[in-house]
């Protein structure tokens, strides 16, 4: 059987492999042609080869409140996903920019202030934020940099522009899931490997490993670096002890750790207490030092932030880094990348209308049935509207909540992600919508991971990539081009 | 090693090991009891529940005494702490914290063990399939230890898994001993019983081929006690658990304990132990393991 490019159901949004008259687009030749060479019987039984692999390596998500059965097989398509290593160069520039400004915010927010008092942030905003921790007031961590390890979400629109969604700076995770997924597509397609020329993915670990080793306080060498997983039950869990073991580091949770009186952080080890000093967390500030934050954190180590201030100790990424990683902060990035670093910004942002400026709140309340109006403050689409789906009443509430606090909220066109061709249950070939989150590496130097993890909704039509909720990925290929 | 790290392996080793001596012992005394009246069967079942020291969670659960209360107290009771099914739960948790320190087949081996015993646990209960099922169970058992035997560096790892393996073993040699030697005086067959004793260590072959092809009470019991080639025998254990501290500091006390008891064991008189009984001196021996189980416990985790 060969492959049906011919029926592909194209949608309205871009397609990364095809172009409309259903030829490759610039760099996916080669794939092009090795896919419809196999023909879809073959590809359907590589994509079950790939499944089993994935079974057999044990890689794993975890899904909270399934009983025992809490770890899941990590939902994967084998097609992968490719971009140009030339658009990529770009990219990949422009976020090292974006990261460079955000960090110099990060650290302006908790000094002096220069942005707020030169007027180009709105101070009241900062005020609100959930974020900001006054813990870390006053604190220069090494090299300026607080947020050492950023996974930003990337998309590509209709145009086929692309552009930020957003910055996690606070523990973002699924960069193991990129290294493994890389792992099993060289399983499957061998054979490609030898003709494109794909850039690896495999140093990170030792890029990460070299910047964490990078954060120890001076005069300590080799450093002791470990990695704080909350535990077992953490939904990242699988990528804590992936990091830890290709990194070769302990795997530590906070009851492994204590701070003595010299503000030194300890290990509780078979040898006796042993100092740490560069801590990779992967628990959320909240739950790092229960003297400090929750008092009642299970998770976190009594003393952890005393030993930070002191200096005895690495934090990555520092506590109160997040607060950059908020939606109003976002809808300022590209203002923050011409005032901290005098350059215009590489890489744009989805639009974004800030409402707590008079025009483009009327914009907004204009154009409620088209906009998707998002709080400043919360996550995971709580207290969200997408007008386009809303009913007259609940547009009418909305407006009269940006109306009564209009700092508080900010507004974006119904996003479009790009889509890939993807293997579907009933083994068709059809388009499914992704994203991209690329892990941008910041101490003395900075790195961006090749491509990244390429997050796709496998179900039809679907938006949302993330796991717990149909979400699957893809490998991500940079691929060079003949010029 | 994280102390929190090597307490989990050390713990995990004690379930996997307790596990197989449970599958052995149920073996064994089904086997054993077949040849007995009727009369006397259920009382041979009960006396398991002491030997594993499961009087009183017994009592709790209300288990009725007799075959079927007994197997199923020790074998797929999820209300007991040390039954064979919540032993080999507890050892998957262990590991599932841990799965980066050990072999990849570890963990799918233990994961596809409590799938056996989930799916097939009652069989246990069921005298016609009990033989299988409990030679499956120390089959797998056997393969586990034999994955970290064949493919696990030496290490830290290795060592707290075979201290923690080998105190279990110590202390289950002195649970057969204690209750069994007692039951001889009220049975004819007294060398069945002996042999059962070597059976439920699986010992009967290299007893006869390097102690005495004829089963006596002195050389059994002297050969559980103070065999030091028999990876089962008490005084062989103490060795591996000497062996491990050998490779880890501050081990002063718990060795100092260990010679103590090496000593203890060796100064003792067999058919005088066999005649008035062992109880008292295996009640001991029992203490002095926990006591080197505090000493571990304070010293490293």
């Amino acid at each position: 059987m060969s492959m049906p490019w011919s029926s592909y159901p194209f949608t309205t949004a871009h397609d990364e492999l095809l172009a409309p008259e259903y030829q490759p687009r610039v760099g996916a030749e080669g794939l092009f042609r090795y896919l419809s060479s196999l023909g879809l019987e073959e590809l359907l039984a590589r994509q079950r080869a790939a499944e089993a692999t994935i079974l057999n390596l044990g890689i794993t998500f975890t899904v909270y409140s399934q009983g025992d059965n809490i770890d899941r097989a990590w939902p994967f398509d084998i097609i992968p996903r490719l971009i140009p290593f030339k658009e990529w160069q770009t990219v990949e520039r422009g976020l090292i920019q974006r990261l460079t400004a955000l960090n110099h915010f990060i650290g302006d927010i908790y000094a002096e202030q220069r942005i707020i008092r030169e007027g180009v942030f709105p101070g009241d905003l900062l005020a609100m934020s959930r974020n900001f921790r006054p813990q870390c007031v006053g604190i220069k961590p090494a090299f300026g940099v607080w947020a050492h390890i950023c996974g930003s979400d990337l998309i590509r629109d209709r145009d086929g522009r692309i552009l930020v969604l957003e910055d996690n700076l606070r523990v973002p995770s699924g960069v193991s899931y990129m290294l493994e997924n890389r792992q099993i597509t060289k399983r499957v397609f061998p054979e490609l490997f030898g003709t494109q020329r794909i850039l690896p993915v495999d140093d990170y670990p030792a890029r990460l490993y070299d910047t964490l080793a990078a954060l120890a306080p001076p005069g300590r060498d080799p450093p002791r670096v470990v990695v704080l997983t909350p535990g077992i039950y953490n939904s990242a869990y699988f990528e804590h002890v992936y990091l830890a073991q290709r990194m070769g580091l302990e795997l530590v949770e906070g009851r492994d750790l204590l701070v003595d009186v010299d503000n030194r952080v300890m290990m509780k080890t078979i040898s006796g207490l042993q100092q740490v000093d560069v801590i990779y967390r992967r628990v959320d500030d909240m739950f790092l030092d229960p003297e400090a934050f929750h008092p009642d954190s299970q998770l976190g180590v009594p003393g952890l932030m005393r030993a930070w201030r002191a200096g005895r100790v690495a934090l990555v990424n520092a506590p109160g880094a997040g607060v950059a990683d908020d939606k109003v902060v976002y809808a300022h990035v590209p203002e923050m990348i011409r005032f901290y670093l005098g350059e215009e910004p590489i890489l744009s942002n989805v639009q974004t209308w800030k409402c707590h400026l008079e025009e483009e709140r009327r914009y907004v309340l204009e154009h409620l049935d088209e906009l998707v109006v998002k709080p400043a403050n919360e996550s995971g689409g709580y207290g969200m509207l997408i007008g386009p789906m809303a009913s007259a009443q609940e547009r009418e509430e909305m407006a009269a909540r940006i109306l009564a606090d209009p700092r508080n909220y900010i507004a974006q066109p119904m996003i479009s992600l790009s889509t890939v061709p993807t293997l579907t249950e009933s083994g068709m070939l059809e388009p499914r919508h992704v994203d991209l989150r690329p892990f941008i590496l910041q101490a003395k130097e900075s790195a961006v991971t090749a491509g990244g993890l390429t997050r796709v909704a496998l179900r039809k039509g679907s938006l949302v990539v993330n796991s717990s909720q149909g979400g699957g990925s893809k490998d991500t290929w940079i691929v060079a081009t003949e010029e | 090693m994280l102390s929190r790290v090597a307490e989990n392996i050390y713990w995990m080793a004690r379930y996997l090991e307790r596990a197989e001596n449970t599958a052995r012992l149920v073996s064994v005394t089904g086997t054993l009891l077949l040849d007995q009246p009727s009369v006397g069967r259920t009382q041979g079942w009960n006396r398991l529940v002491t030997i594993t020291g499961g009087n009183e969670a017994f009592a709790v659960i209300g288990a009725p005494p007799g075959e079927e209360g007994v197997t199923r107290f020790l074998l797929s009771d999820t209300n007991n702490p040390s039954s064979l099914f919540s032993s080999v739960e507890y050892a998957r948790e262990n590991l599932r914290t841990m799965r980066d320190i050990f072999p990849v087949k570890m963990w799918e081996w233990l994961n596809d063990m409590t799938l056996f015993l989930k799916e097939q646990g009652n069989h246990g209960v069921e005298a016609a399939y009990r033989h299988d099922f409990l030679n499956e169970v120390i089959g797998r058992c056997q393969t586990l230890v034999g994955i970290l035997v064949g493919t696990l560096s030496r290490g830290p790892a290795f060592d707290f898994f075979s201290m923690g393996q080998h105190m279990e073993r110590a202390d289950m040699c002195t649970r057969i001993l204690d209750v069994d030697v007692t039951a001889v005086k009220f049975h004819d067959g007294m060398d069945l019983l002996w042999l059962n004793l070597l059976r439920s260590v699986s010992g009967e072959a290299m007893y006869r081929r390097y102690v005495n092809p004829r089963v006596t009470g002195v050389d059994v019991v002297s050969f559980l006690l103070r065999d030091r080639r028999f990876p089962r025998a008490f005084a062989y254990c103490l060795r591996e658990v000497e062996r491990c501290l050998d490779t880890l500091d501050h081990n002063a006390l718990a060795i100092q304990l260990l010679k103590r008891m090496e000593r203890e064991v060796d100064g003792q008189t067999i058919p005088a132990l066999i005649e008035n009984g062992p109880g008292a001196f295996m009640d001991e021996l029992q203490q002095e393991l926990q006591k080197l189980h505090e000493i571990v416990d304070a010293t490293y985790f």
